[in-house]
Formats: structure tokens, C-alpha cells, sequence
């Protein structure tokens, strides 16, 4: 039990996981790139056109895991919140923080996505479709916590009222889902999906899972790359960084009077 | 001790709105000018106004609910008030429920008193007019709170258009079901499911959003 | 009795203090002391709960004032920079609802003559001089009935007058075994006996 407290105590501790963040980094990256490539090569020529909407089903290939990503970014933005709200440790903030943007570029994505998609089939550039209504209202979710973060300047404010924005977002998803599908059923009666993805063939499934497996290393990565500069950001003054640097030679970091931050080494 | 604090809270908030009338007065006037832009912008067309005036009315509610929101806590973090809500000898989120309730009598009942007039400009059907208030009566109430909670939020910050945009994310599941539960009606069915839902929706947001709301004022204050 | 143990803020970056401990009882006061912007104001905030220290904790008794918070209230007087009035409310409504407790009108009024306040009864807040407004908060300290007083810059827009006025209900204070923290730039007659002081930055 002992030895697990010790674990979370290191990994909650900016100092300990930088270099894990670091060394995560190419085990993330390269695959995610690998499968990538491999996925979209299937989708995009290998895998056969759908007999109801030939080829520009293929976009669903990026539409579907973009959605799935931006969800799960954002239950991660959320659940870093609130244990920054709760427990007062900072790195979580900063994984808040850093997963914010990225969940909202996913967001972005998705719906360009849908739109794409919804030009050849229904000739329209925006359809008010549940699906797609959410996303919009998901990225309103994430649009309004990043600029509430960066409205507020004392910090430490920022993260916890972002924290608890985030858990009130959360909390309010599924019943945003429940509320936009009963509207889309409400108006328009005989409605059948309209992004109903086509039954799918395995050789079209599997290159959609890999995608999806593949969007979520890349996600991982890049909140990595963000998590490490948010901890330069936060800890530019602490000597353990500037032991870290300075062992390469450059002696233009200077660990400013230490006397202006409270050693945190031993604390979160 | 507690209870006679909640009943000044109450009292002052109540006072407060009889000396500034104009000021208390302003959300139910917004109310009506934004009913009456609709017909001004889509034309007048009866038929049109029919279909559209349910709809209307709840956008109409919605904003004038927004529009109100600014009373609740800035003027008293300007006076230094605020400090002094947070250390009284009352559990905060019921203090907030005072404020908060004496803030919908300001606001959500006149709009609801009001409503008649503007169900009538659209030419509504009278048989819309209780399931238009009830559905009113329940929503107002959540959208207050919810909106509370954005408004304890961004007390601290430098405010900026881009925080409207935390608006929508908590205000369509209210939105949906209430106007839903008139345009139930207006196509000849029962809303029983509409009002359920947003009866649903009332009582966990009444439920929660107090401490939310006291939750919000800490991190601001701090 | 109020008790600190190693209390340290920041503001955004900057360390305000630290290590910041001491316990104050029954009839004690202290005076904290510094420059601008060394941390007296946050310091208060602290002690009041209003705000979290990044370090250390504030007890009331033998508790932390997180878990006695209602307790805490019931005896603590906080008078900050702004005064909380409201300007449309008359001078005896904004001391009426200042009081967390029952109070009658006429006690009320009572104590604002105390204060010199008699003829600023029914006048809206709004209209009240810098000075008037202090007074009322004073008025304020007197109906609280509270056993802590934690005041920032009490004596900063008074007369003369005024200032023996707040210095001889301190004392009164203090012989009724209260517990006074303020703090000031001028320096407090020494009717009031011994201050301990703290000096920041």
C-alpha cells in the first residue's frame, strides 16, 4: 500500500514527471504516427466504397474518432480539475490545462468533419443534426473554459474555477446528449440519423479502430509535449530545473533568488 | 442564529430591489421588447407568429433571465458586501439560496405575470397559456441558478464576450424541454413528458447549483 | 483563542510570507506591521478564511477554522478596505443587515449615537462621508457582540475624534477579553496596554 502512495506521490510531482512525460514521449508518438499512416492508407484506398454513399463515407475514418477523442479529452480535462480543486495538486492543473486546447482542436475537427460529410449527402454545409448539435455545444464547453482560464489572472484562481467549470460541463454532457436527441426527435419526427455510420464491413472496421487507437496515442503524446512546457512554465524558477539545464552547459538559466518560491520538492 | 440570517439576506436583497425600481424593473421590460422584435424582423403573418411564438416567448425569458444575472453578485463585490455574506454564521449555499430566490421573485415572477400579454401578441391559443406559464415557472427557476453558477465564476475574471459562450453548454437541455412542452401542445399532445424532464432537470439544478454557486464565490473571493 | 502555525501566501508568483506563526488569547491584541503591499491585507483574509494560505493553518480553539467555520463566524468581526454598504439602503437598514443576529430597530439606533451617528439614521449610504461610513462600522463592532476582532485599517479616514473613539472601544474590548488584530500605519495610543507586533517583508 505504502509503495503505491509512494507512486502516486512521485507521479503527482511535477519534478518526477517530466522526465516520465519525456520518456513516454517517443513510445507515444511513433506508433501513433505508424498506425496513422497505416489506417488512413486502408481507409482512404483499401478499404471498398459503401453502396449507399460511395466514397465520401470514407470520411467517417476521422469524423468518428475525432468525436470519440473530444469526448475523452474532455473527461480528462474534468477529472484533472477537480483534483485540482480537491486536493490542491498542480500538476493535475496542468494537465487541465493542457488537454483543454487539444480537446477542442478534436472537437473542431469533428465538425468540420460533419460538415464535410454533410455537403455531398444533404447539400448543405451545416445540418442541425443531434449528433452534431452536441459536438457544437461540447466545443462552446471547452471554447468557454479556455477563455475563462485565461480571463482570470491570479493562477491558482484559474485552475480551480476551470476545475470546477469542467465538472459542471461534465455533469452537464449527458444531459445536453439526452436533451438534443429528444429536440431532434421532437422537430422532426421520422428522422433516421443522418450520420448513421453504414453497417460495417470488417475491412472497414478495423481500419476505423485503429484509427481511433491511433488519435488517442497522438492525443497522449501532445498533451505530453504540453504537460512538460506547462511544468517549464510553472517551475522556471525552482533549482531543480536549473540543475536539470545546466548540466548541458547553458548557464543563462539562473535559478532566480530562491528565496521567492516555496521549495517543492517535497510538497505537490 | 442561521435562520435570521437567511431572513435578512432575504430582506435586503427584497429592499434593496423596492429602492431601485427601475432597476428591478428592467429584465420584465427586456422581456417584452425582445417578444417584440420577432414580429418586427419575420413579418407579421399570423399564421407565421403561431408557429413561432412559443419558441419566441422561452428565447425571450431566457435572455431576460441572462440580462439579470449581473445584479446578483457584483454590485456587492464592488462594496466589500461580498466579504462579509462569506463569513456570516450561515452555511453559504443557503445564503445563496435566499439571494437567489429573492432574485427569481424579482425577475422570473414578473416575467412569468407578464407572459399572458405576450402569448397574446403572437395570437397564441389560450388552451398554450398553462402549459406556456408552467413551463416558465419551472424553467426560470433553473435557468437563474444555472446562470448564477457562470456569473460566481467569472466575478474574478476580466469578463469578455467569450464567456457568453459558456451560456449555451448549460442552457439548451432547459430550453429544449420547456419550449418543447408548449409546441407538445400546440401539435395536440401531452406534456407531461416535456414538464417531467424539465421538472427533472429543476430539481437536481435547484438541488446543486447553490453549492456550486458558494463553491464559485470562494474561488472568486480568494 | 486564535492560533496560527507556519502560515505562508502567495500573490500570483510572489511569496508574501512565510513561517508566519503565533497564538493570541483572551484580552491580547497584536498589530501587524510592513510595507505596502508586503501581505497585511492578505494576511488578514487569511486569518479570516476568507482566503486559503499556501501553506499552514488558521485554528480557532483547537480546531482549523475549515472544520468550524459557522463556530468561527458566530465570534469573528471582519472589517476590510470597503465597508459593505449599500448605497440605496439607509445607514440604519445596512447596520440592521450586517448583524447576522436578531436586533431590534430602536437598540440599533442606540448604538449609532454611541457613535455620533444620530443624525445619519435614515440617510441612504450612499451619502454618508468617508468618515461617517467608518463610524458606522464601528457601530457595526459594538452590536456584533463578537469576541475576535480582525480590522484592517481602522483609523485610516478619522479625525481626531474618531480616533480616540476607536481606540477607547479597542480597549474596552480587550478588558472584556476580547482579541484584537489590526492593522494600522499609525501607531495606537498606549491606553491600549501592550501590543505584540508583527512586522512583514
Amino acid at each position: 500500500m505504502s509503495l503505491i502512495k509512494e507512486y502516486w506521490h512521485k507521479l503527482s510531482s511535477a519534478k518526477h514527471f517530466y522526465p516520465i512525460a519525456g520518456a513516454l514521449l517517443p513510445w507515444l508518438l511513433i506508433p501513433a504516427l505508424i498506425m496513422l499512416a497505416w489506417a488512413s492508407w486502408q481507409g482512404l484506398v483499401v478499404a471498398p466504397a459503401d453502396y449507399q454513399q460511395g466514397d465520401s463515407y470514407r470520411i467517417i475514418f476521422v469524423h468518428v474518432p475525432a468525436a470519440w477523442l473530444s469526448m475523452m479529452a474532455y473527461m480528462i480535462m474534468a477529472v484533472n480539475g477537480v483534483i485540482y480543486l480537491v486536493w490542491k495538486i498542480k500538476l493535475a492543473d496542468i494537465v487541465a490545462a493542457s488537454a483543454a486546447p487539444i480537446g477542442a482542436s478534436f472537437t473542431f475537427l469533428a465538425l468540420a468533419t460533419g460538415s464535410l460529410w454533410g455537403k455531398p449527402m444533404w447539400g448543405a454545409w451545416w445540418v442541425w443534426d443531434a449528433r452534431l448539435t452536441s459536438e457544437l455545444v461540447l466545443l462552446f464547453l471547452y471554447l468557454g473554459t479556455i477563455a475563462l482560464r485565461g480571463a482570470i489572472d491570479d493562477r491558482q484562481r484559474a485552475g480551480r474555477a476551470a476545475g470546477l467549470l469542467g465538472l459542471i460541463g461534465a455533469i452537464n454532457i449527458p444531459i445536453i446528449h439526452f436533451s438534443v436527441e429528444w429536440w431532434e426527435t421532437l422537430h422532426q419526427p421520422a428522422t433516421v440519423s443522418k450520420f448513421g455510420a453504414p453497417s460495417m464491413h470488417p475491412s472497414m472496421l478495423v481500419p476505423l479502430l485503429v484509427m481511433a487507437i491511433a488519435f488517442t496515442l497522438f492525443f497522449f503524446a501532445v498533451l505530453m509535449i504540453k504537460i512538460r512546457a506547462g511544468i517549464l512554465e510553472q517551475e522556471r524558477h525552482s533549482r531543480w530545473l536549473a540543475a536539470l539545464y545546466s548540466d548541458s552547459g547553458t548557464s543563462s538559466i539562473s535559478p532566480a533568488a530562491t528565496g521567492n518560491s516555496i521549495e517543492q520538492d517535497e510538497s505537490k | 442564529m442561521m435562520l435570521c440570517a437567511l431572513r435578512k439576506q432575504f430582506a435586503r436583497e427584497m429592499l434593496g430591489a423596492f429602492r431601485q425600481p427601475g432597476d428591478a424593473l428592467a429584465p420584465v421590460v427586456f422581456y417584452l421588447i425582445v417578444g417584440t422584435l420577432f414580429p418586427l424582423a419575420l413579418g407579421a403573418d399570423p399564421q407565421l407568429l403561431v408557429k413561432i411564438g412559443p419558441g419566441a416567448i422561452w428565447i425571450a425569458a431566457l435572455l431576460a433571465v441572462l440580462l439579470s444575472l449581473h445584479k446578483l453578485f457584483r454590485a456587492d463585490l464592488d462594496n466589500g458586501y461580498l466579504d462579509q455574506l462569506l463569513l456570516l454564521p450561515c452555511p453559504l449555499f443557503l445564503l445563496i439560496g435566499a439571494r437567489l430566490l429573492a432574485h427569481w421573485l424579482q425577475t422570473g415572477l414578473p416575467i412569468l405575470l407578464v407572459t399572458p400579454l405576450l402569448a397574446e401578441s403572437f395570437g397564441l391559443d389560450y388552451n398554450l397559456l398553462p402549459v406556456l406559464l408552467a413551463s416558465l415557472a419551472i424553467g426560470t427557476p433553473v435557468l437563474l441558478v444555472l446562470g448564477a453558477i457562470n456569473e460566481a465564476l467569472t466575478l474574478a475574471s476580466r469578463g469578455g464576450a467569450l464567456l457568453a459562450l459558456l451560456v449555451l453548454p448549460l442552457y439548451v437541455p432547459t430550453l429544449v424541454f420547456g419550449s418543447g412542452a408548449v409546441y407538445a401542445v400546440q401539435f395536440g399532445e401531452s406534456p407531461a413528458a416535456h414538464l417531467s424532464l424539465l421538472g427533472a432537470l429543476a430539481v437536481v439544478s435547484l438541488l446543486f447549483s447553490p453549492w456550486a454557486v458558494a463553491t464559485a464565490l470562494r474561488i472568486s473571493i480568494d | 483563542m486564535i492560533s496560527t502555525k507556519n502560515l505562508a501566501a502567495l500573490r500570483g508568483e510572489r511569496l508574501l510570507f512565510r513561517g508566519v506563526t503565533f497564538s493570541l488569547g483572551p484580552g491580547e491584541a497584536m498589530r501587524i506591521t510592513g510595507a505596502n503591499g508586503s501581505g497585511k491585507t492578505t494576511l488578514l483574509r487569511i486569518l479570516a478564511g476568507l482566503s486559503e494560505p499556501e501553506q499552514g493553518q488558521v485554528s480557532w480553539g483547537s480546531q482549523n477554522i475549515r472544520d468550524c467555520r459557522e463556530e468561527y463566524y458566530r465570534h469573528l468581526a471582519y472589517s476590510g478596505h470597503q465597508f459593505g454598504l449599500r448605497g440605496d439602503l439607509t445607514a440604519l437598514e445596512n447596520l440592521r443587515y450586517l448583524l447576522p443576529r436578531t436586533t431590534t430597530d430602536a437598540a440599533l439606533v442606540e448604538t449609532m449615537q454611541q457613535v455620533g451617528l444620530e443624525r445619519c439614521v435614515d440617510l441612504p449610504a450612499r451619502y454618508l462621508s468617508q468618515g461617517q461610513r467608518r463610524r458606522l462600522i464601528l457601530a457595526r463592532l459594538l452590536a456584533a457582540e463578537a469576541s475576535c476582532w480582525i480590522l484592517d485599517e481602522p483609523l485610516a479616514a478619522l479625525d481626531t475624534a474618531g480616533i480616540k473613539m476607536v481606540e477607547s472601544l479597542c480597549a474596552e474590548h480587550l478588558q472584556n477579553a476580547g482579541i484584537l488584530i489590526i492593522t494600522s500605519h499609525q501607531n495606537l495610543s498606549s491606553a491600549l496596554g501592550g501590543i505584540a507586533e508583527l512586522r512583514l517583508g
